[in-house]
């Protein structure tokens, strides 16, 4: 691999792996104020009696937050350790996408149903729109073209 | 399945991996590669360099044995 495009990967890498960071802290932040700034509009609404569902929904989407952000960078430090190598391609990361293939749009279901759990209102209603079928699609598709790459480059590899 | 004899030719030549990596230009681990038959596909050039090294024909370096079932 040529340096100037090993640079522009390095860089890229970099650079994903601060927005995953800040990623993290902002929700952490969000975390700590939606939880204790008190009953109303954007926040937990503790007076609901649909409580527990809210709470749930709440941690749920916490967890696939960190769950995503970990599973994004792993992939993108999987990339800065072959890149030295001269390959971007790893089977590693073929898992770590199918993997993300499925908690993506679980994530974004959950997400979808932030709204109701962090409102005002004592109700609390699922909620299922296109979402989360566009982002499984659209990770199977990136999932699939990487292990297409990957397996060339492993045939690559090994012509001589 | 494809068998390469490049050490037996390597052998009769009394050639080290060292040195034809250097005649033929290609790195040590990458001959190393064809010569343990973990190659998956060899460039026409790649093995015309290294019959011109060896002087042989392809067929001293490949040989066809069909799969035992």
């Amino acid at each position: 691999m040529k340096k100037t495009s090993n640079r522009v990967f390095t860089a890229v890498c970099v650079f994903a792996l601060i927005c995953t960071l800040m990623w993290v802290v902002f929700y952490a932040i969000q975390t700590y104020f939606v939880l204790t700034t008190g009953s109303g509009d954007g926040v937990i609404n503790w007076d609901s009696p649909h409580i527990g569902r809210k709470l749930t929904v709440f941690v749920i989407n916490r967890i696939l937050i960190l769950t995503m952000a970990g599973l994004m960078g792993a992939f993108v430090f999987n990339i800065l350790k072959y890149l030295k190598g001269g390959m971007i391609f790893n089977r590693a990361n073929v898992v770590l996408l199918w993997v993300m293939a499925i908690v993506l749009p679980i994530h974004s279901f959950i997400s979808d149903n932030m709204g109701s759990a962090c409102s005002d209102a004592d109700q609390f209603d699922w909620m299922l729109t296109d979402t989360p079928f566009v982002y499984a699609i659209v990770g199977v598709i990136v999932a699939l073209l990487y292990k297409v790459a990957c397996d060339a480059a492993e045939e690559q590899k090994l012509t001589i | 399945m494809i068998i390469v004899n490049l050490d037996v030719m390597m052998a009769r030549r009394k050639m080290s991996l060292n040195e034809l990596s250097e005649r033929v230009g290609i790195t040590v681990a990458n001959l190393s590669i064809l010569k343990t038959g973990k190659a998956k596909a060899v460039r026409f050039s790649t093995l015309g360099a290294i019959c011109r090294v060896l002087d042989c024909t392809p067929g001293d370096i490949l040989e066809y044995r069909p799969d035992e079932e």
